[in-house]
């Protein structure tokens, strides 16, 4: 406490101001009281009244001032500190001269961290010419700059950042410098990709649909061409070949709109969510291609394990559906052909399979399998749109396909999950 | 004209079209043989006369590759390039025959340096005319084929 009275900011230094007030009013008093008359007296004391007076309404008013002082801090502190968006000051040389809590979080660091570093600190390498550039164009034209780059925080991956600078006069020294607001855009990156992916998509779907109805069209009207021919020369021979070529090209162009239909209904789901468990729904796809699979006489093994499935049957039904009848239709010239249905846990996830001893499938051609238009056998029906249809299915129930094949003659193996359509792995399981 | 019998291979999964082109080159003179696979890899096979196509007798060098883009197993634009970028084969002139090519195919086609791409045509004396004028220009008057 030897410190007491020395310093004007002492808490204490109040009572200690009044004691030495008091004693020089004493020592003021005894020199001035016996030389004053009564007249001089009531004066003295009026004046000290009024300036009594005077003195509490000038503490009022610095009370006041010091609560508008206060509030504007907070108002200070709410608005540029707890902004949504960071901002922040920069000198000249691109070091931070101050930044809102808001950046400092974005950064993952302190505020008062923050301070003298530069800029570049918490950009991306390679994007560091991005800011360079801007930072270049901002001085030299005066013109704000807006511009998107990946920014760094420590213990975390780089995130997509927004940029929006305008010259500055900084502080009272009036140097050159830089005030910017910058917000996180990951989400809006991220959101940007997954468009960029589907309008691919939807691209390769519209240029596949012409190819594929083109196709036909081109065989009907050159062979519509060949039959006028052979009609006149009466050869009745090709004329029959013309028209099964006919037929089939019409049969075909047929065959893809319907593929196509189905193809677009997937994604907007359209039937109600139904509880159904995994061995009725395999049940019922068995019965709808058993003509199939006993005209190739393949013998059917399904797993006793269950497990609840809930979402749109038809949909979910089509999974199954085309797998299997991929399956009996790749058997190749095994003798004893054979198909495996089932169900298990792996790690912590419900995985479906439907596995088989047929003619297996190249690794190098697996995976293409999942593509549209990407048919194992020039030779088979359809467009090969089996496989793409059976994986957007289980895309839409936030699962994942593979398929795996030692090789050609080796059998093959479909594993799935449906994450979004397994209500409770341990219901439905036998007890 | 030529004393060597000429062979052409045709890469194309569908029978209709296939049929389309050998009865052209059947009633042609510019070609002695056409040699039909119908997908990228069996043409990759005979190509570099692997698989079932170990036996040179019975795997003629081709003196025009007729190409669809759409094919099972290896699909056109790969096999393009594979051929192109030997150093034995990639002097026989490849033509891309398509129903319908996007605009990035076709780039992507000239880039891996095939010859020609055509659009096969909807329409009967067009498609006819496509295959004759096709066959004589690359099998007949254009000089370094062989």
């Amino acid at each position: 406490m030897s410190a007491k009275g020395k310093g004007r900011s002492d808490p204490q230094a109040g009572p200690e101001l009044r004691r030495q007030a008091e004693e020089n009013a004493r020592t003021d008093e005894a020199t001035t009281e016996e030389s004053l008359s009564p007249e001089e007296t009531r004066r003295v004391l009026h004046e000290l009244r009024v300036h009594q007076i005077e003195l509490e309404l000038q503490n009022e008013e610095l009370r006041r001032a010091q609560e508008a002082l206060e509030l504007s801090r907070t108002r200070y502190f709410d608005l540029y500190d707890l902004a949504p968006v960071g901002y922040f000051t920069l000198s000249e040389e691109g070091l931070i001269l101050e930044a809102n809590l808001t950046a400092a979080t974005l950064f993952g660091a302190v505020k008062s961290a923050l301070v003298k570093q530069p800029l570049t600190r918490f950009i991306v390498h390679e994007d560091q010419d991005i800011y360079y550039r801007h930072r270049k164009q901002l001085f030299e034209t005066g013109a704000p700059q807006a511009f998107e780059l990946r920014m760094l925080r420590p213990n975390a991956p780089p995130f997509w950042a927004r940029l929006e600078t305008t010259t500055a006069q900084n502080g009272g020294s009036g140097a050159p410098g830089c005030r910017g607001v910058v917000s996180d855009i990951t989400e809006r990156k991220r959101a940007e990709e997954e468009l960029r992916g589907k309008k691919k998509e939807l691209e390769h779907l519209l240029y596949a649909i012409s190819h594929d109805l083109k196709s036909p069209l081109v065989t009907i009207k050159t062979f519509l061409g060949y039959l006028e021919q052979d009609l006149a020369r009466s050869d009745a021979g090709r004329v029959e070949k013309d028209w099964s070529y006919l037929r089939a090209a019409s049969n075909k162009a047929e065959r893809s709109l319907n593929e196509f239909l189905e193809l677009s209904r997937i994604g907007r789901i359209q039937n109600s969510p139904v509880r159904v468990s995994f061995l009725e729904l395999v049940d019922e796809v068995l019965s709808a291609v058993a003509g199939p699979i006993a005209k190739r006489g393949v013998e059917v093994n399904i797993g006793r394990k269950s497990v609840l499935l809930v979402g749109d049957r038809p949909l979910l039904e089509k999974i199954w559906q085309n797998l299997v009848e991929n399956t009996v239709k790749f058997m190749g010239d095994q003798a004893a052909p054979r198909l495996e249905l089932g169900v298990e846990r792996r790690a912590s996830e419900t995985v479906f399979f439907v596995r088989d001893n047929g003619m297996g499938i190249d690794p190098r051609f697996q995976s293409r399998v999942f593509g549209l238009f990407q048919k194992a056998d020039p030779k088979s029906e359809g467009m090969g749109l089996g496989l793409a249809l059976v994986e957007r299915i289980v895309k839409l129930y936030e699962g994942t396909i593979q398929l795996e094949s030692e090789g050609l003659g080796r059998g093959a193996c479909f594993r799935f999950t449906l994450p979004a359509a397994v209500e409770n792995s341990r219901e439905g399981e036998p007890s | 004209m030529r004393a060597d019998p000429t062979v052409v291979l045709l890469v194309e999964d569908d029978p209709a079209h296939a049929e389309i082109v050998r009865r052209n080159f059947e009633g042609s003179r510019t070609s002695d043989r056409l040699i039909h696979v119908a997908d990228g890899q069996a043409a990759l096979d005979y190509l570099f006369r692997q698989a079932e196509f170990t036996n040179p007798e019975q795997s003629p060098r081709p003196d025009l590759i007729l190409l669809d883009l759409c094919l099972p197993k290896v699909d056109g634009l790969e096999v393009i390039k594979t051929v192109k970028s030997d150093p034995g084969l990639g002097r026989i002139p490849l033509v891309v025959l398509t129903a319908s090519a996007s605009d990035a195919d076709m780039a992507k086609a000239y880039s891996h340096h095939a010859n020609s791409v055509l659009v096969k045509p909807v329409n009967f004396s067009q498609f006819v005319g496509l295959l004759e004028t096709l066959s004589c220009y690359w099998l007949a008057w254009n000089e370094g084929s062989h």
